[in-house]
């Protein structure tokens, strides 16, 4: 009865998510700092600056928080409950002095990120060198990354909307090579399964869904009528280094990923990391 | 037969009664077994390997064997096994041949891409699906054959259900489908095996074969979605919003995805046209017609397999070869029993019915045929009838050879064991984790065999007879 696995696999692989294009609305942003009332306004003039190209369709709503207004989580949370924002926005190792030290993003963050179901907007930290504060304009190029790429469409609708009309929007995927060895080490002691063949075909339909879903987020557009460039960087390696050499590579001015993981209550392991490492750009964390 | 056989070995033999009824001891035996198959967890081919072993001893010790030197028409003699010329290697080449034809046809995504194109063209309406799978598995199973097509368009039945979230219609789907590959096997010489069994021995061309056959086929088909949809309660969407949500997900299927070439795909299209018309054309064409269907398939078989040169040993290996083993140890264990006067003491039994006139013999086989069918492989009954109603000197126009075609195809829908492709459609139930115990099947199978088989007796007796 293998041969109803063959044709079951078939139909399977021929059964693709549809992307329908969604507008995402944000109407309403709450820009969170530690810095004095003045520095926190400049910050925010610039943040809006950033978010030029969205709410076209919305009137904006903003709310820049300074100081110690904020300065426990229980009152950043009560904040963020209060305003209802449709987007946060903040930086790295905000209420932390662990800035000086680039290995991880504050508890303010991680806790930010996880108890509300708000995207947060997380941006370098002022100060930091990064060349963000004194660059101007919306992003242009804008990577929504994941490790599962294939059908996520919010991803797909925030990092649209943030490219905004005429941007580029690069679907990035990495399929951990290590893991993928691993396995491959595993098939090849088991007589059943002829090792060459699984390698080679297993390979091949890990990097094609989603290079099926980027060619479908780009019919979807199109279909849709939005201007956007969209590329497709799907590759096996070293899921970091790799994400880290395609973002220089292709000049990314935002990179948008999934942070969320229902099994557990921490970060997304590779979304931290990502978090952690690229501090020099903004990373949308939905 | 390409041989025939010495003079010796056609001497009338006769064989005492005690020993007739001991090898059809054996025989009962034979069918019994493969009757608890499942109970047995034991493979046709080794089920029939062994009988087949059993009876040629026995064979041998009794002295009934026709041990000796073939001749062949210039008169030459040759040395073969005696079990050798007691199959029929015609029926096993078209089987191998069309097996390996329809496996690397399937690798163009062919048959994966029509399926596809009528489950869009469906919208993901419920009803129009129904219809559409149904007709889809009649052309397959009278294309392909009904195991091949009870797969494929059980697979594709349940990625698109799910998809629609349609969960609920799942079973019914694949019941319908399963009693539908019966019915298509119906439609051609070649679509079944007892098909090409009782073709061969009446004689019957394939285009005589399709003529009768399709009117009933036609109507079977659509009496069948019919009951289906009205017992299960399948119908069409009602509402706007429905409607769009249902044709959007059936929109996500790429029916060019499993397509690596264009022009394979077309070259498989024009072969798999191409095998079709010579295989009904085999009886007029010069010289192919006195190789047969069975080199036509395997002529074919090899003119694809030149697409994949270098891994042609995967085929190899895809083939079912139990299914073969089986046959070629049943024609071995039929030949025995002829020697043994078996089949003679069943031709008897069977002039009786044949003597119950036009219309009670012709039913009567019919409804035993299917009923026998329903319990055993219906191959071995095929291939004992068309022995013993060519031994009994039936015309080819008779209806009686096409009472054995109905009820041994027919009678698959009685039970999950009576056909190959509804235990097909069994299997994939239990794959989905739906409850279908053999009992359940019949209660739910009964009611629409009995309608099939109603439906065949009026029409054999009223346009055949």
């Amino acid at each position: 009865m293998s041969r109803i696995d063959q044709f079951e696999s078939v139909f399977l692989s021929a059964s693709k998510p549809r992307f329908t294009h969604e507008d995402v609305s944000i109407v309403r942003v709450l820009v969170l700092t530690d810095l004095p009332q003045e520095e926190a306004a400049s910050y925010g003039a610039r943040v809006q600056d950033f978010l030029g190209g969205l709410g076209q369709h919305d009137t904006q709503a903003w709310e820049v928080v300074s100081g110690h207004r904020c300065a426990s989580i229980g009152e950043m949370l009560a904040l963020v409950r209060e305003w209802t924002p449709d987007l946060v926005c903040a930086y790295r190792n905000l209420h932390s002095t662990a800035w000086q030290w680039p290995h991880s993003l504050s508890d303010h963050i991680e806790v930010l990120t996880q108890v509300t179901d708000v995207p947060v907007l997380l941006l370098p930290r002022p100060g930091q060198s990064s060349g963000w504060e004194d660059a101007t304009g919306a992003p242009f190029t804008v990577m929504a990354l994941t490790d599962h790429l294939a059908g996520d469409q919010r991803l797909v609708h925030y990092a649209v909307e943030f490219a905004g009309p005429g941007g580029r929007l690069l679907l990035a995927h990495v399929e951990h090579e290590a893991v993928f060895e691993r396995y491959m080490r595993v098939i090849s002691k088991l007589p059943r399964i002829p090792t060459e063949v699984a390698r080679a075909d297993i390979q091949a339909q890990l990097l094609k869904e989603p290079k099926d879903w980027a060619a479908e987020v780009e019919a979807g557009l199109s279909r849709s009528g939005v201007q956007l460039t969209v590329g497709s960087l799907v590759q096996m390696g070293q899921r970091l280094p790799t994400y880290r050499v395609l973002v220089e590579e292709n000049r990314v001015d935002l990179l948008v990923m999934n942070t969320k993981d229902e099994g557990q209550l921490a970060m997304h392991g590779l979304s931290y990391q990502i978090a952690v490492e690229l501090r020099a750009i903004p990373v949308l964390m939905l | 037969m390409t041989f025939a056989l010495s003079a010796a070995a056609h001497a009338a033999h006769e064989v005492p009664l005690g020993t007739t009824l001991l090898f059809t001891a054996v025989l009962v035996a034979l069918v019994l077994s493969l009757a608890l198959e499942e109970k047995l967890h034991a493979k046709k081919s080794l089920i029939v390997g062994v009988f087949a072993v059993i009876s040629l001893l026995m064979g041998a010790a009794f002295g009934l064997l026709p041990f000796g030197p073939l001749i062949n028409v210039f008169g030459e003699q040759m040395n073969l096994p005696v079990y050798i010329p007691a199959i029929d290697w015609g029926v096993i080449a078209i089987i191998l041949g069309s097996s390996l034809f329809v496996d690397v046809t399937s690798r163009s995504g062919l048959f994966t891409f029509i399926a596809i194109r009528l489950t869009k063209l469906s919208g993901g309406d419920p009803l129009k699906l129904l219809w559409l799978y149904g007709a889809m598995t009649v052309v397959f199973s009278a294309v392909l054959n009904n195991v091949t097509a009870m797969i494929i368009v059980g697979s594709l039945t349940v990625v698109s259900l799910e998809k629609l979230g349609r969960r609920d219609k799942l079973l019914a789907f694949l019941l319908v489908e399963g009693l539908l590959t019966n019915i298509g096997g119906l439609l051609t010489l070649i679509s079944s095996v007892p098909n090409i069994i009782v073709g061969t021995a009446a004689n019957i061309s394939f285009v005589t074969f399709f003529l009768v056959a399709a009117p009933f086929v036609v109507v079977a088909t659509a009496i069948t979605l019919w009951l289906g949809a009205r017992w299960n309660g399948i119908e069409r969407l009602s509402g706007e919003e429905e409607t769009a949500h249902a044709a959007s997900l059936v929109a996500g299927f790429d029916e060019r995805d499993g397509i690596t070439s264009d022009g394979f795909l077309w070259f498989s299209a024009g072969m798999t046209v191409l095998f079709i018309l010579v295989i009904a054309t085999t009886s007029v064409l010069p010289w192919v017609s006195d190789l047969g269907m069975g080199f036509v398939a395997l002529a074919f078989a090899v003119a694809m397999l030149i697409r994949f040169k270098a891994e042609v040993d995967r085929f190899y290996d895809a083939v079912d070869w139990d299914l073969l083993g089986f046959f070629a140890g049943l024609f071995v264990v039929i030949n025995v029993m002829e020697h043994a006067q078996v089949l003679g003491l069943i031709g008897q039994g069977l002039e009786h019915v044949i003597a119950l006139g036009d219309i009670g013999g012709t039913g009567v086989l019919l409804l035993a045929s299917a009923v026998f069918s329903s319990v055993t492989d219906n191959i071995p009954l095929a291939a004992m009838l068309s022995k013993i109603l060519g031994g009994l000197g039936t015309p080819s126009d008779s209806a009686l050879w096409w009472s054995v075609v109905f009820g041994a195809n027919l009678g698959g829908n009685i039970t999950p064991i009576g056909s190959a492709s509804t235990l097909v459609a069994v299997t994939i139930m239990h794959k989905h984790k739906l409850e279908m115990s053999f009992l359940g099947f019949v209660k739910k199978a009964v009611p629409y065999a009995v309608v099939q088989l109603v439906l065949a007796t009026a029409y054999v007796l009223v346009f055949l007879r």
